[in-house]
């Protein structure tokens, strides 16, 4: 079945669903200016309007724009809407966080490489084999390294393995309904316990998100030196083209508008902004942005 | 597919036109074919399959030879059935045809042998291809599995693929170079891949947790193949965008046919680990569990986005298709993410017209184009 | 949404009622077809859903369970419980309805399409299994319900039972014993169903072996005959009545201990034969249990089957806290359940289910005793009877239960009610017909809520057959005259052309004929599309089908193409049209290349064998690609979908749907794995064999189609506006279980006596027509006195009880049951109907009517049809009368809706591969659009492999001191450069420069070790000296370098793209340049470097040339380019050149536009 729908009609612009549990703050106009006003002042959100992004590199002067985005393809795309608009694309500088992450870290730590998927799943599998603290036989625990790799990704992108994030995870699943409590807990437990085992045994870095984290450290350690030392044209970051926002790069924003005078903007997509804005100033409320549990 | 022929045949220009699917998975295949059949390139803004490529399944194919005390008539001549040819060797003679190679394998007795078993039946079956000798003493030299040696012949193996087995493609190839693509990129993989294989090797070897053999290395490259890299970029500048939903974002393209848009299958969850109380707490966020940060692939947020930015690509229309049954007659419903478009519906007539010979657009898209004009004006 | 919602009413209102009146309970409601049991279903699952987030629990979605059994029903529930949902709050038709906002509704919706426990009982029970895949033994979720898969599987259970030495014996003899016949289980396919059945019933080997056991006692009720006296009793036992023993005064002596013996024979055969299959089965059911685990595949029986188990503490070695947690969760989360068509419920599904729910959940099941045809599924109708009878279901004994029945039918006009009830209350009530099985039988009877209407709702095809049997091609569709078929289409497409099947404007109506079996199909398909009527079926073979088992064929030849053995085999057994050629063939050894070349081939074949040669080529594609994706190879290369040489008598539309049906298939049925063809072809050779286990051909027939034809079965659950029942005359026992090797029914299990011992077959033992035993004659209603008939008592003594069945208890109740269900069948596909219901019936019948045996009659009766009746007849009854119409069309009337036919172009033309258009570069960098544009074919792969594009150069000189070891000339150009721009970017102090300070030696270095890691420090070394000496002295010199000193700015590695449009092809161009100045009076200078170890040539001066040429080109598409720039190329090393463009820049356009245009 073919069906057509011209342009003409913008029949579906505000209508994409509601993503949770709809609040009156969607529906108040408002609502923007009162977000804006619990948000840190370098830090500005849109939900599309992705076209001011191009607007700014048609009226910037020589500095640079960084812009992360994190899904590779979409760097191609704004060079390519840049290209069609005759714009110069070198006043816009592209990386993914873990590179940002990875270029704010102190010298000596720019070079350690991170161990990728494969090898945590081998060593996931090992540390299985051993029985080395990670006990499978948990009722919740799954036995293929996949999907222990799986749960340690998710808690990651949930806590960041933030201290206090993390004891809020716990005291959440511990009022759920049983034996539910129980499983949400054990999935903490194990998630913890594989990111220790593994950082541990290697002597490379986890994983790409923890330069994210490292670098959130480093910009508080260093008062934002470090920042202005890496990318010393860069007068904007901005983080575009997100379906979602791990707690890693929250706390990388953070860290940013905490200790630079950097402006930060966030492009939000529009079926997933409104709730996005609307979480964000709540996910910025922790201390020390970019600690974990882990003893370094 | 034959809409974008239909548009192509009323000029519009490649670029103006981009296909679009939340996964491609299942339907890079068939999308493919439909556009050969039409008579258009297409290119999937994906990440190459590369356990399907013949430069990958060269490597494995050596790695299983070797892997084998007694390997079978099969196994023993696959790496030349994907075109193997020793380092030195010149485009005259290798790599074998695969009449000569399938023909020497009929000579063959049906059953396994050691490799210096197969050798003197090479030398000696007067039926057999002389330089399956070469092959043989090919193979009897190699040395033990270390990773320095692994990756030195499977570099070598590799790169003559690349200087005597991909011309054969190219040979082969439809002028639009469809195939020669497809297996340029996977032999730059590969040669990736053999790198990435060595120090993982030997990391593992170190670890104790893989034993130093080839089997263990055609396991660990299937492993490192599985992971699917970034995308490369894509030459054919005639070749027709076929994209995912996700990689849209921002873009501004004319015409755009998101293809289906099927309850089920658009939008989709991803299953997770997490039970679905807890990952409704963590989305509603109260009190201080909004400092967690909510994972939006737990709702078909992510989707809806996709679907957004599809919908906001399209310059002057989007046409969107989907089945309506399966193949075993089972009703498909239509996406829910299509309740809230108003879309014009082409009657069965106009869409068995534009499948035919005779070919003609929709009016629906006629529209579309006429709109353009109406723009100008 | 409609205006007027649907409001719960009578029965469906008080057990809505019952169920939320309550927090738990059984809630169960027997339902009349029509009477709305799927609107009750989704009322409650969704007012269930409503109010438990209304009483505050953020996810009531993972509360409800909703199950059908019904595929597509299945997958129907969440969209209809979100239109209930919405509904319910619109129309504010309940309570909890007014404390929830529309939005609110909106995002309970999206809650609801994430309900986990929503589907068919094979969905949730899969769920289920993937919670305890791993701990019972697999290593990851296995695949379910792949009939492929699970084919190939005992395939290969069955290889180890044959090969086990110790089995050996026993499984040849039980081949002997049971050979492979057309339709007949062979020994593999028997232990297959032995498993399946022993899963379904949780018993071990040795209960199964006692259930055969039974039945054999039960044969042989007076044990093993010690006389022909008893082997008479034998028959009397069946029979259940004295014999006349006249009848076997014919039977000599000799002949009467013949028999005797041979029967004590069958009977120590039989039971050894039994002994054999168990000891067999046994070893067969370990290897089952482990493969399933190694394979990852299992059927849907296994998955229920493995959950009870796994709960039921009978796997070992399982982890009790995970048991329990597992348990917990799901008696958790399952508050409610709610079962649709209840009755279709088997044994182990019920068993499975019932871990998963405990005595505080609410649980309500809707079902139709009478509408359950499912028995040969292993169906267990009686857990719903003792659930509405008992209150006991799901291993619970509910305190609170309620019971309602619904008998109102919300689906048919009253006179097609009163005409199903005329025909289906006598029939299903009846002792000998419904009432015959082990269900206990009330016929609610159905009342109609909708009006009646003016015209006739029943109708009759009546026509005067020619003297055959009723099921015969002979009586349906004779050569001449009007059979049933065509009489049921003249009545149809008339009726459509003449306003009777069509509504108020004029649209023609839904029509569906329903089948008992598929076979008769063909012929009514045949004589509906020549009275205009376009027909929909899918049920063909997929299998069957020409050209999908071509593609197959070249598979398997493609094992091994260059034997002449397959090469013979595809020429000459093969539809590929190659048959004609097997002289030539066999001249030239089978072999495709001298064929090719020798022979004068017609363009056909000449396409067909090119093809084959390439497929041959390609094969090692093959090897490690998909099946579904080879295939697809298949069918391009050999251009089936188009057929242009009309090799297949397959029409065209259904041949590509076929194909395109082919390649789904398998991919469906590799999952994950990648079959090689010949993989394939062992996977596939059981389909190939038996089209029928396959799936169907699809439908080609769009929406527009006239008339769908559908079996009974795929139809239930299901009605349309007018049905029609084909083929009524058939007879009930036909492939009864005197036709079956082995039955498996409930608690009973048979084996048929063995095949080959000697029974003496043509002595007859009257009233067995096949005398002791004779399976061969499977045509007959019995195959002799030791196994199951389809006779009646009284049609072999009269004097006897005219609803019973000669035969031994057990497998007369089976085939009892069995019957019951084909009346149940019939009451199915009667009550499809809406407004009108139509069956074809003579006017006369050749002998006696068979009200027991065939549905032909007892419609005849039901609707007392005499033969005599024309125009329109009036049928009372207690309650009310009503009219038939027989062939009440008007005659004239001529039906025609041959829609338009556009052939698709894929079923005409070819796949245009070589017609594509040829590659053009989509992406050009300055510093190669040179060689790619001079010579795009010898330059294409290196641009694709992202090699570097050598230009035509001279020999590196032999006084360059370099060694060229580790690094090789391209590696020297990449360092130096390198190493000179990260300089520049770092801003290193000329005078650090000139003395070679230690950030020059540390730069050089670490690019050097970056790019080659192992290189020596002799190569290393010289390699410094050659840039200290021809390199860096040259740069500092030059005029750039003067340049970069006195700029307001330098930028190192600027990218720079644009972008050329030729015809309508866009061709990006990525370019970095190395240097741009600025200086600062605001001139801008851009600066390309080359290190050079050779002379220049001709060549490599214009490759310089028009990359400079190619900077100035795109810094002039630039919106914001202000005065021009000055460009070059600069060169150090063994030369020293500043290269400069006079070139006109549109060059560049001509460049490329020649490209595109080549």
């Amino acid at each position: 079945m073919i069906n057509v729908t011209i342009r003409e009609e913008r029949s579906a612009d505000d209508e994409i669903l509601h993503l949770t549990l709809p609040t009156l703050a969607d529906s108040d106009q408002s609502m923007e200016r009162t977000l804006q006003t619990q948000l840190p002042r370098n830090l500005m959100l849109h939900v599309g309007h992705e076209e001011t992004l191009l607007e700014r590199v048609r009226h910037s002067t020589n500095r640079t724009e960084l812009v992360l985005a994190p899904v590779e393809l979409h760097r191609r795309n704004i060079q390519r809407r840049l290209r069609e608009a005759q714009l110069p694309k070198d006043r816009l500088h592209f990386a993914d966080p873990p590179e940002v992450g990875r270029q704010l870290l102190p010298d000596g730590q720019q070079s350690r490489d991170a161990i990728d998927r494969i090898d945590r799943l081998s060593m996931i599998q090992s540390l299985l084999e051993e029985n080395n603290g990670l006990d499978a036989s948990e009722p919740t625990i799954p036995s293929a390294p996949q999907e222990i790799e799986q749960i340690r990704t998710v808690v990651e992108s949930v806590t960041g393995f933030h201290p206090e994030r993390l004891e809020t995870f716990h005291g959440t699943s511990e009022k759920l309904p049983s034996p539910i409590d129980a499983d949400s807990t054990e999935i903490l437990e194990a998630a913890v316990t594989v990111e220790r085992a593994l950082r541990h045994d290697t002597e490379k870095v986890v994983s790409d998100v923890e330069f994210v984290r490292r670098a959130t450290q480093n910009l508080l350690r260093t008062s934002g030196t470090c920042l202005e030392a890496a990318f010393p044209d860069v007068e904007r970051i901005s983080l575009v083209g997100v379906s979602s926002l791990p707690a890693a790069h929250v706390d990388l924003l953070h860290a940013i508008l905490e200790a630079t005078q950097v402006p930060v903007h966030i492009h939000f997509r529009r079926g997933t902004g409104s709730y996005l804005s609307r979480r964000l100033p709540e996910l910025l409320d922790v201390t020390e942005p970019g600690t974990v549990v882990f003893e370094s | 597919m034959a809409t974008v022929a239909s548009l192509r045949d009323h000029g519009v220009p490649t670029r103006d036109i981009a296909v679009v699917v939340r996964d491609l998975d299942n339907y890079e295949e068939p999308l493919y074919r439909a556009s050969v059949h039409y008579g258009l390139t297409p290119v999937f803004w994906v990440q190459l399959r590369v356990t399907q490529t013949r430069p990958f399944a060269l490597i494995e194919s050596v790695c299983d030879v070797l892997a084998s005390d007694n390997p079978s008539r099969e196994v023993l001549c696959r790496p030349l059935e994907h075109r193997w040819a020793p380092p030195s060797a010149t485009s005259s003679e290798w790599p074998i045809d695969p009449k000569t190679v399938q023909v020497s394998m009929q000579a063959l007795p049906n059953e396994s042998r050691t490799l210096s078993e197969w050798h003197d039946e090479f030398e000696g079956n007067p039926e057999i291809d002389e330089r399956f000798v070469t092959y043989a003493e090919w193979l009897g030299d190699c040395p033990d599995p270390a990773p320095e040696a692994v990756t030195n012949v499977l570099t070598d193996v590799v790169e003559t693929y690349e200087e005597l087995g991909l011309p054969v493609t190219k040979e082969n190839d439809s002028p639009s170079l469809i195939a020669t693509e497809r297996d340029a990129r996977a032999t730059v993989r590969v040669k990736t891949l053999v790198q990435q294989l060595r120090h993982k090797y030997a990391d593992r070897l170190d670890e104790g947790t893989l034993d130093r053999s080839w089997s263990s290395v055609a396991e660990l490259s299937q492993l490192i193949a599985t992971q699917r890299p970034g995308r490369r970029e894509h030459s054919n500048a005639r070749a027709i965008d076929i994209l995912e939903a996700n990689d849209i974002w921002l873009l501004n393209v004319p015409y755009v046919l998101a293809v289906g848009l099927i309850d089920g299958e658009w939008p989709q969850q991803t299953e997770s680990a997490v039970p679905p109380e807890l990952q409704e707490a963590i989305l509603r966020g109260d009190g201080r569990i909004g400092t967690l940060a909510p994972r939006t692939a737990w709702t078909t947020g992510r989707d809806r986005d996709q679907f957004d930015d599809t919908l906001r690509a399209a310059g002057n229309g989007l046409i969107v298709t989907r089945h309506t049954e399966s193949t075993s007659g089972e009703e498909r419903r239509p996406s829910p993410l299509l309740d809230h478009l108003n879309t014009d519906l082409v009657p069965p007539d106009e869409r068995r017209q534009l499948m035919s010979e005779e070919r003609e657009l929709p009016n629906g898209v006629r529209a579309m184009l006429n709109h353009e004009v109406t723009d100008s004006e | 949404m409609s205006d007027d919602p649907i409001r719960l009413q009578n029965a469906q209102r008080d057990i809505r009622d019952a169920y939320f009146d309550h927090d738990s309970g059984l809630y169960t409601l027997n339902c009349v077809p029509g009477a709305g049991k799927s609107e009750v279903t989704d009322h409650i699952s969704a007012e269930d859903i409503l109010r438990r987030y209304v009483a505050g629990d953020p996810t009531p979605e993972q509360r409800v369970a909703a199950i059908s059994f019904n595929r597509s029903e299945a997958e129907n529930i969440i969209p209809d419980i979100c239109t209930r949902l919405r509904e319910i709050v619109e129309h504010d038709l309940v309570p909890a309805a007014s404390q929830i906002s529309d939005s609110e509704v909106e995002y309970l919706s999206q809650r609801v399409r994430q309900a986990p426990f929503v589907g068919t009982i094979d969905s949730i029970l899969r769920d289920v299994l993937s919670e305890i895949a791993s701990d019972i033994g697999f290593e990851e979720m296995p695949v379910v319900g792949n009939t492929a898969r699970q084919k190939y599987l005992h395939k290969a259970c069955y290889r180890v039972v044959q090969e086990d030495p110790d089995l050996a014996q026993r499984v040849e003899r039980l081949e002997d014993a049971y050979p492979t016949g057309e339709y007949d289980d062979d020994v593999s396919e028997m232990l297959e169903t032995a498993v399946t059945y022993c899963r379904d019933r949780r018993i071990s080997t040795e209960r199964f072996h006692y259930n055969l056991e039974q039945t054999v006692e039960d044969v042989y009720a007076e044990g093993r005959p010690g006389s022909f006296s008893d082997v008479v009793a034998a028959v009397e036992h069946c029979v259940g009545a004295d014999i006349d023993e006249t009848v076997y005064e014919d039977i000599g002596d000799d002949e009467r201990n013949r028999i005797c013996d041979a029967d004590s024979r069958l009977h120590d055969n039989w039971r050894a034969r039994i002994d054999d299959f168990c000891t067999v089965l046994e070893k067969y059911r370990s290897t089952y249990r482990q493969t399933i685990r190694d394979r990852g595949v299992v059927s849907h029986t296994d998955v229920a089957y493995l959950i009870d188990a796994y709960f039921d503490d009978r796997l070992g070695n399982v982890d009790d806290a995970h048991r329990a947690r597992i348990r917990k969760r799901y008696q958790t989360r399952i508050q409610s359940l709610i079962i649709d068509e209840a009755q279709d419920v088997s044994s182990i599904q019920h068993a499975a289910l019932s871990h998963l729910v405990t005595s505080s959940a609410r649980v309500f099941g809707a079902g139709d005793l009478l509408q359950s045809v499912y028995l040969w599924r292993h169906a267990e109708p009686t857990l719903f009877e003792t659930a509405t009878d008992d209150g006991e279901y799901l291993g619970i004994d509910w305190d609170i239960h309620e019971h309602r029945t619904a008998k109102t039918t919300y689906r048919c006009v009253p006179d097609v009610a009163s005409a199903i009830n005329e025909i289906s209350e006598a029939a299903l009530t009846d002792p000998a017909r419904g009432n015959l099985g082990v269900l206990d039988v009330r016929y609610p009877g159905l009342k109609a809520d909708r009006d009646s209407t003016d015209e006739s709702n029943v109708h009759i095809a009546a026509f005067d057959p020619i003297a055959s049997d009723p099921d015969s091609y002979a009586w349906v569709n004779p050569v001449e005259g009007r059979g049933e078929a065509t009489t049921l289409a003249t009545l149809l497409s008339k009726g459509l052309a003449d306003g009777t099947f069509t509504d108020e404007n004029d649209d023609p109506l839904g029509i569906t004929v329903l089948f008992r079996w598929s076979s008769k199909m063909d012929v009514y398909e045949e004589a509906f599309e020549e009275l205009g009527l376009s027909v929909r079926n899918a049920s063909e073979d997929l299998f069957g089908c020409s050209v999908v088992n071509v593609v197959l064929d070249v598979c398997e030849w493609l094992v091994a193409p260059a034997d002449p053995e397959r090469t013979r085999t595809l020429v000459t057994e093969s539809n590929l049209g190659l048959g004609s050629l097997a002289d030539n063939f066999e001249t030239h050894h089978w072999n495709i290349d001298a064929v090719l070349h020798d022979c004068d081939l017609s363009d056909p074949h000449q396409h067909t064998i090119d093809g084959l040669a390439e497929l041959r080529d390609r094969r090692d594609g093959f090897l490690s690609r998909p099946a579904g994706t080879y295939a697809e190879d298949i069918i391009e290369t050999l251009a089936l979908r188009a057929d242009p040489y009309g090799c297949f008598d397959v029409d065209p539309a259904q041949r590509v749907a076929n194909l395109d049906a082919l390649v789904e298939t398998l991919d469906e049925w590799e999952v994950d794995e990648n079959f090689t063809p010949h993989e394939l072809t062992e996977l596939i050779g059981p389909f190939q064999e038996n089209p029928y286990m396959g799936p169907n051909q699809p439908s080609t027939a769009d929406m527009s189609h006239d008339v769908e034809f559908r079996t009974i079965h795929d139809a239930k659950g299901d009605q349309d506006d007018v049905v029609a029942i084909a083929n009524p005359g058939f007879s009930l026992w036909k492939h009864g279980p005197q036709a079956q090797r082995f039955i498996t029914q409930g608690n009973i299990a048979g084996l048929a006596p063995p095949t080959n011992t000697d029974t003496l077959s043509d002595i007859a033992l009257p009233p067995f027509v096949n005398g002791l035993y004779d399976p061969e004659d499977t045509w007959d209603r019995d195959v002799g006195l030791r196994w199951a008939t389809g006779h009646w008592c009284d049609d072999v003594t009269e004097s006897m009880d005219s609803t019973s069945l000669v035969g031994p208890d057990c497998l007369n109740r089976v085939a009892a049951n069995e019957r019951a269900e084909a009346w149940r069948l019939l009451y199915v596909s009667l009550t499809r109907a809406k407004d009108h219901l139509v069956v074809p019936l003579p006017r006369s019948l050749p002998g006696e009517p068979r009200p027991r045996n065939r549905w032909l009659d007892t419609i005849r009766d039901g609707l007392n049809f005499t033969g005599e009746q024309t125009g329109s007849y009036t049928v009372d009854t207690e309650t009310r009368a009503f009219d038939i119409g027989v062939n009440d069309v008007a005659l004239r009337a001529t039906w025609t809706n041959t829609p338009t036919t556009h052939g698709d172009d894929v079923a005409v033309n070819p796949p245009r591969r070589t017609g594509l258009d040829p590659w053009v570069p989509r992406f050009i960098n300055p510093s190669t659009m040179y060689p790619l544009t001079d010579d795009p074919d010898g330059q294409v792969l290196n641009h694709l492999l992202g090699n570097a594009l050598h230009t035509e150069a001279n020999d590196v000189p032999d006084d360059v001191p370099l060694q060229f070891d580790r690094l090789g000339p391209d590696d020297v150009g990449f360092c130096l450069h390198e190493v000179l721009t990260t300089l520049v970017e770092r801003e290193v102090p000329e005078p650090t420069l000139r003395s070679l300070g230690d950030e020059v030696r540390r730069v050089f270095d670490d690019v050097v070790d970056d790019h080659a890691p192992r290189i020596d420090d002799d190569e290393r070394d010289g390699l410094f000296t050659f840039f200290r000496e021809d390199v860096l002295d040259d740069f500092l010199a030059s005029d750039l370098w003067n340049r970069i000193q006195r700029a307001e700015r330098v930028t190192v590695e600027r990218p720079i793209d644009g972008l050329v449009t030729v015809d309508d092809v866009e061709i990006e161009i990525h370019g970095t340049s190395d240097f741009v100045v600025e200086s600062p009076s605001g001139e801008q200078y851009v600066a390309d470097l080359k290190i050079t170890l050779t002379d220049q040539t001709p060549e490599t001066r214009r490759r310089y040339e028009l990359q400079v040429t190619a900077y100035s080109y795109l810094f002039e598409q630039r919106e914001s380019s202000e005065s021009p720039v000055k460009r070059t190329v600069e060169t150090f090393g063994v030369e020293r050149d500043t290269i400069e463009s006079s070139w006109p820049s549109n060059i560049v356009e001509q460049r490329l536009a020649a490209l595109v245009r080549q």
